[in-house]
C-alpha cells in the first residue's frame, strides 16, 4: 500500500553518502551557521528553569553551534542544550558542578571566538581587562559572562558579548535581571547579533551588526 | 508475420545502427573518462566541417517539413530518435513545451526561461536580504508564518529531502555525481514542489526529471561542438543554449508532471471517498481495494484487473493467487516511467515512445502489460517470492523497441502488426533470491514462518529436476522421425546437436551450470521458446530465429499444452523414458512428503507443476503406444501376406493368432478399450499356469536329457529354414514369436517344433536346471514346458498366456476380431 512514502522506492541503491556525510557537506552549505550564545543559567540553585518564551523559541534544527558562558550548574541543563544543536562548547563558571575548561577558543567561518565566563576578569565586566585578555587570547570576538547584564560593543575595533543570564538569576550585585541570551549569524565578514530579551513577559529583539576589519 | 523486427534487430546482432554520436557511451561512468566527458571533446568525428553539415541536415529533416511532427512522432514511436542530436527539441514538441508553429519557437522558449527565472527568484529565499521587516517577526528563532526566516528553515527541511534523493539519482553515471548537475536537479524540483505546494515533492520526481537533463545537456553538448565549424541558424541558438539547461528542464518537466502528478498524488479521490462512507466494505474485497483510493493504486489495479485479465487471463489468475498486488511492483513502474526497469539508453527510447504517442501517456499502461506479458512464461512457472523478484528486478530486456510494438499491438491490434513474441527466458534462481530478500523485508515482522520450508521444498524440486535433466538431454538426442511430434522434422537434429555440446560446456563451466540448467528445463516444457535471452549465448541460439508458424502465443497459451508438446517432442526410446520416470517418481514421493509440511499455496503451486510434468510423461507413453501400433500393423500385414501366400496347414490357426496380436495393437492403438479387470483375471491366470508348468516339468522329472542338446540343434536348424519366408526385421521376428509359440502345441504333435531364434537363450538358460531329471523319450514336452514357461515369463502379453492354457478360450476371445 501506499502507506509509507517510502517503501515504494526502497528498492533503490543506497545513497553513495552516508548521513553523517550529508549533514556536514551539504546542509552545512545551505544553513547559515547560527550560534547561540548564552549562560549563567544557575538551575537548579537560583531559578528553576528557563522562562518558557525562550523554551519555545529554541526549537532543535535550526543552531549550528552553542557557545555557553558556564554556572550551568547541573547536567541536566548541560543534556537540555544538547538537545538544541549537536556541537556544544561550555567554559567553567564560579558555581559549576562539573568540569570544563576555564577558558576556551574556536573558530566559525572567518572568526576567532574567544569564551571565558568572566568571575576571572577584574575588575568584572570591565572593557580595558577583557581587551586584555582579548589581545592574550588573540580573538575577533570574545564572549564573557559573569555579570548577569546583557551588554555587546565594539572597543579598539573588536567585538565583546555578553550575553547576559538566560534564566534572569540575580547575581551577587543585582536582583533584577533580565532573562537575555544572544543569537549569532556569522557570514563571511560580518557577524549580525540578534538579542532576545524578556522584558515583562514580552520577547524583544535586537539586531548588532559587526563588521571584521 | 512482422518481419523487420527479427531481421533489423534481432537480439544476437550486435546493435550497430547507432551511428553518429551515441552520447551514453562517453557517460558510462568509467572513472578515468568521466571527466573529460564533460566538455563533449569526446566525440569522435574528426571532420567537423562534415559534422555540421550532417547536424544542420539532421535538423531539417526532423523539423523542416510541413508536416514534421507527425514525422518526428512517428520516429519517437519507432525508436528512431535513439541516436538524434534533437531528441530535446523533439521532447519539447511532444510535451507541447514547444509550439507546433515554428515561428513561435523562440518568442515560447524565452517566455518560459523567464518566468522560470522569476519563480526561481521568489522561491529560493535569503532571509537576510529582508531588511526592513520587523525584528520580532523577521528574526532567526521566529515561528511567525510570515518569517521569511521560518519560511528559511522550512525550506532547509524541503531542500534535505531533495538533495538526499538527488545524489542517488543514477549513481552509475558520472555525469550526475556533477555538483552543478545536482544543484541544477534542486533547484527545478524545489521550484517546482514551490509552485505546486499541493503535491510538494514527492520521491521518484527526480528520476523523472534526471534523464530530461541530460538530454538537454547531450544536445547542447552536440550542438557547441558543431556550432564550433558553422554558424547554426538562429533558431538552434535560442533552443540549445546552453546556459539555460535549467529553465529548460524546469519546463519540459512541469509538463510532464501536469500527466504525472497524479500518480504522485496521495490524496484521495473525493468520489471514492463518498461512496466508502455510504457503503459499508465489500464483503469479499481484496486487501487492495480496501483503504484510500489513491489514484495510482486505481491506475496500476485498473491495468491489471482489466488490461490484464483482457489480454492473458492466465496471467492474471496466477498473480491473483498469490496475491500480488500491482502496487507492490506497479507503483514504480507507473510513476517513474519505468525508470528502474530499463538502463538509461533503454528508457530513452522508451520514453521517446511514450512522448511521441500522446501527451497523456496513454501508452503506459499498454507497455505495463506487454512488460508483464515478456516474463510471464518466467512469471507463471514461479512461486511467490520469485515472482516478486522478477517483478521487483525487471530482468535485462533485449529489445526493448519490441516491447513497444508489442504495447502498440496491445492497444490496437487493428492498426498494429503482430510483433515477434520474445519471452524472457533466464535463469530465475536469481530472482528467487532478490524475491526472498524482499519478502524478508517485508515480512521480518509479519509471518516469516513458512518461507524456509517453501525454500527447502524447492531446492528440493529443483535437485529432482537436475535429476532429470540429463535423461531429458540424451532423450532428445535420439530424435524421433515418427513420434508424431508436431514439429518440422528438420527442427529435430539441429535442435539434438544444439544442445550436445551445450551439456558439455555445462560440465566445463561452472558458472554457466546453472543457466544451462534452466535451460534444459525450459527446452522441456518449453520448446517453442525463441532464443531470445543475451545471456548465455550458446550454441542453443542457433535455432532458427522463428519456427513458422509457432510464436509461443500460438502454441503455449496454457502451461499444460507447452509440456504435451514437450513431451512429443522428447519421445525418446523406452529404457530411457523408464529412468526418466523413476527419478521423476522419486522427485514425486519426496517432494509430497515435503508438501505436507508446506503452506497450502505452495503444496498447490508444486503440485501443478507436477500434474503438467506428469502430463508430459503420459504423452510420451501415449505417444509411444501409437507407435508401437503403427509398427505391428504393418509387420502383420506382412505376415498375414506371407502366410496366405504358403497355404499352410494349420493356417486357420496362425491367422487366429494373427487376429489376438490384431487385437492388442487395437489396444495399443486405443481403439480398442483395455479392461482393467482383464488384466487381473489374466494375471491370476498366468500365476496358475507357471505353477501348472512346474508340475509339468516335476513329472518330467527323470527323463534323461541326453536327446536335448541334439534335438535343440535340430530345432535351431529348422527354426532356421522357416524364419526364411519370414521378413526378417527385428519387429517381425518378435511378431513370430508369439506365432511360434501356438504352433508349437500343435507341433508337439505334428512333431514340427519351430522355436523361435530369439527365445533360443531364454530356453537353454531355462532348461538346464532341469536338464538332468529330463526324461529322453518324451523330448518335446520339456521342451515345450521350458518354452511357454521362459515366454510366459517373458512377455506378460495376454495372448500367448491364454494360448498356452486353452487354444478354445484363446480363440473365443480372438475370433469375433479382424480375420
Amino acid at each position: 500500500m501506499e502507506g509509507s512514502a517510502v517503501a515504494w522506492l526502497s528498492w533503490a541503491p543506497p545513497p553513495r553518502h552516508s548521513a553523517a556525510f550529508m549533514r556536514l557537506g551539504l546542509l552545512h552549505r545551505l544553513a547559515p551557521p547560527l550560534v547561540l550564545v548564552l549562560g549563567d543559567l544557575h538551575i537548579p540553585h537560583r531559578c528553576s528553569a528557563l522562562p518558557a518564551k525562550f523554551k519555545e523559541l529554541l526549537v532543535p534544527g535550526k543552531i549550528e553551534h552553542i557557545l555557553c558562558t558556564g554556572n550551568l550548574c547541573t547536567k541536566e541543563s548541560y543534556d537540555y542544550l544538547r538537545t538544541l544543536a549537536g556541537d556544544i562548547h561550555v567554559v567553567r563558571g564560579d558555581s559549576e558542578s562539573l568540569n570544563y575548561p576555564e577558558e576556551k577558543v574556536l573558530t566559525v567561518g572567518q572568526f576567532r571566538i574567544g569564551l571565558i565566563h568572566g568571575h576571572q576578569v577584574i575588575p568584572w565586566g570591565d572593557a580595558a581587562s577583557l581587551a586584555l585578555l582579548q589581545r592574550q587570547l588573540d580573538v575577533d570576538i570574545l564572549i564573557s559572562g559573569h555579570t548577569h547584564r546583557f551588554e555587546a560593543f565594539e572597543y579598539e575595533k573588536k567585538f565583546y558579548i555578553n550575553p547576559g543570564s538566560a534564566t534572569g538569576a540575580y547575581s551577587a550585585l543585582e536582583r533584577n535581571i533580565t532573562p537575555s541570551f544572544v543569537l549569532m549569524d556569522i557570514q563571511a565578514s560580518t557577524v549580525v547579533t540578534y538579542v532576545y530579551q524578556l522584558i515583562e513577559d514580552d520577547v524583544k529583539v535586537e539586531r548588532i551588526e559587526f563588521k571584521k576589519y | 508475420m512482422y518481419h523487420s523486427v527479427s531481421e533489423t534487430s534481432h537480439p544476437l546482432q550486435t546493435e550497430e545502427q547507432e551511428i553518429g554520436i551515441d552520447p551514453l557511451q562517453s557517460f558510462l561512468n568509467k572513472p578515468g573518462e568521466g571527466g573529460s566527458s564533460e566538455n563533449g571533446s569526446t566525440h569522435q568525428t574528426s571532420d567537423s566541417d562534415g559534422t555540421f553539415i550532417s547536424y544542420s541536415k539532421e535538423w531539417e529533416e526532423l523539423f523542416v517539413n510541413n508536416n514534421y511532427l507527425a514525422t518526428i512522432r512517428l520516429k519517437g514511436i519507432n525508436g528512431q530518435l535513439r541516436s538524434s542530436r534533437f531528441r530535446s527539441v523533439c521532447w519539447k514538441l511532444f510535451l507541447e513545451v514547444l509550439p507546433q508553429d515554428r515561428s513561435q519557437w523562440i518568442k515560447t522558449t524565452s517566455d518560459l526561461r523567464t518566468s522560470y527565472s522569476k519563480i526561481k527568484e521568489i522561491h529560493i529565499t535569503n532571509p537576510r536580504k529582508a531588511g526592513q521587516q520587523d525584528l520580532i517577526i523577521n528574526n532567526p528563532l521566529s515561528q511567525d508564518e510570515g518569517s521569511l526566516w521560518n519560511k528559511f528553515f522550512q525550506d532547509k527541511e524541503l531542500r534535505a529531502m531533495i538533495e538526499q534523493d538527488v545524489t542517488r539519482t543514477f549513481p552509475e553515471m558520472q555525469y550526475f555525481q556533477q555538483e552543478n548537475v545536482r544543484k541544477i536537479l534542486t533547484d527545478v524540483l524545489f521550484c517546482y514542489a514551490r509552485e505546486n505546494e499541493q503535491l510538494l515533492y514527492k520521491q521518484g520526481m527526480h528520476e523523472l526529471l534526471a534523464p530530461i537533463v541530460f538530454i538537454l545537456h547531450c544536445d547542447h553538448q552536440a550542438f557547441s561542438h558543431a556550432s564550433e565549424a558553422a554558424q547554426p541558424s538562429e533558431e538552434m541558438k535560442v533552443l540549445l543554449n546552453p546556459e539555460y539547461l535549467e529553465h529548460d528542464a524546469y519546463a519540459v518537466f512541469t509538463r510532464l508532471m501536469k500527466t504525472a502528478e497524479h500518480w504522485f498524488s496521495t490524496f484521495e479521490h473525493d468520489s471514492q471517498k463518498e461512496k466508502d462512507v455510504m457503503v459499508t466494505p465489500m464483503p469479499f474485497a481484496r486487501p487492495q481495494d480496501l483503504g484510500p483510493s489513491i489514484a495510482i493504486v486505481a491506475k496500476v489495479n485498473q491495468i491489471q484487473d482489466h488490461l490484464l485479465k483482457k489480454h492473458d487471463i492466465e496471467l492474471y489468475m496466477h498473480l491473483n493467487r498469490l496475491e500480488i498486488a500491482p502496487q507492490i511492483y506497479g507503483l514504480r513502474w507507473v510513476r517513474l516511467l519505468f525508470g528502474r526497469e530499463f538502463p538509461l539508453q533503454d528508457l530513452l527510447v522508451v520514453w521517446d515512445a511514450l512522448f511521441a504517442d500522446s501527451i497523456t501517456l496513454n501508452l503506459v499502461d499498454y507497455i505495463f502489460v506487454a512488460m508483464l506479458l515478456y516474463i510471464r512464461d518466467a512469471l507463471i512457472s514461479s512461486n511467490y517470492q520469485t515472482c516478486l523478484g522478477l517483478l521487483m528486478h525487471y530482468p535485462p530486456i533485449g529489445d526493448v523497441h519490441s516491447l513497444i510494438l508489442r504495447a502498440l499491438f496491445l492497444r490496437d491490434p487493428k492498426r498494429n502488426p503482430r510483433p515477434v513474441t520474445h519471452q524472457f527466458q533466464q535463469n530465475l534462481d536469481y530472482y528467487k533470491a532478490r524475491g526472498a530478500d524482499l519478502m524478508n523485508k517485508t515480512r521480518a515482522s509479519a509471518k516469516a514462518a513458512p518461507l524456509n520450508i517453501n525454500k527447502v521444498s524447492n531446492s528440493l524440486l529443483n535437485f529432482g529436476r537436475k535429476l532429470i535433466a540429463p535423461a531429458m538431454v540424451s532423450g532428445g538426442a535420439v530424435a524421433n522421425p515418427a513420434s508424431g511430434s508436431s514439429f518440422p522434422p528438420s527442427s529435430m537434429p539441429i535442435r539434438s546437436t544444439a544442445e550436445a555440446p551445450q551439456h558439455q560446456q555445462h560440465h566445463q563451466q561452472q558458472h554457466h551450470h546453472q543457466s544451462q540448467q534452466q535451460r534444459m528445463m525450459k527446452s522441456e516444457s518449453m520448446p517453442v521458446q525463441l532464443g531470445k535471452g543475451e545471456a548465455a549465448p550458446g550454441p542453443a541460439q542457433q535455432l532458427p530465429p522463428a519456427l513458422p508458424g509457432q510464436s509461443s502465443k500460438n502454441i503455449s497459451s496454457s502451461p499444460s499444452i507447452e509440456s504435451l508438446s514437450g513431451g512429443r517432442e522428447f519421445t525418446g526410446s523406452p529404457p530411457l523414458s523408464a529412468s526418466k520416470k523413476d527419478s521423476f517418481f522419486s522427485t514425486i514421493s519426496r517432494s509430497r512428503s515435503q508438501s505436507k509440511t508446506m503452506s497450502r499455496k505452495e503444496s498447490e503451486e508444486e503440485l501443478e507443476a507436477q500434474i503438467s510434468f506428469l502430463q508430459g510423461q503420459l504423452n510420451d507413453l501415449e505417444a509411444m503406444c501409437k507407435y508401437c501400433a503403427k509398427m505391428m500393423n504393418t509387420h502383420l500385414g506382412n505376415i498375414q501376406e506371407v502366410i496366405l501366400q504358403e497355404h499352410l496347414e494349420k493356417e486357420d490357426e496362425i491367422l487366429v493368432s494373427l487376429a489376438g496380436l490384431k487385437q492388442i495393437k487395437d489396444i495399443l492403438k486405443g481403439s480398442l478399450r483395455f479392461n482393467q479387470s482383464q488384466l487381473e483375471a489374466e494375471e491370476n491366470e498366468q500365476i496358475t499356469i507357471a505353477d501348472d508348468h512346474y508340475c509339468s516339468n516335476n513329472q518330467n522329472k527323470g527323463a534323461g536329457d541326453v536327446l536335448k542338446g541334439p534335438v535343440m540343434a535340430k530345432q535351431q536348424f529348422t527354426s532356421g529354414h522357416q524364419t526364411t519366408t519370414d521378413s526378417s526385421t527385428s519387429e517381425s521376428k518378435s511378431a513370430d514369436d508369439y506365432i511360434m509359440v501356438c504352433k508349437e502345441e500343435e507341433g508337439s504333435k505334428s512333431a514340427v517344433p519351430e522355436p523361435a531364434q530369439s527365445l533360443q537363450a531364454h530356453k537353454e538358460s531355462a532348461a538346464k536346471p532341469e536338464a538332468a531329471s529330463r526324461s529322453s523319450l518324451i523330448f518335446s514336452d520339456p521342451l515345450m514346458g521350458s518354452i511357454s514357461a521362459s515366454s510366459s515369463n517373458l512377455s506378460s502379453s495376454p495372448d500367448d498366456d491364454s494360448s498356452n492354457n486353452s487354444k478354445d478360450s484363446d480363440f473365443a476371445i480372438v475370433s469375433p476380431l479382424d480375420i
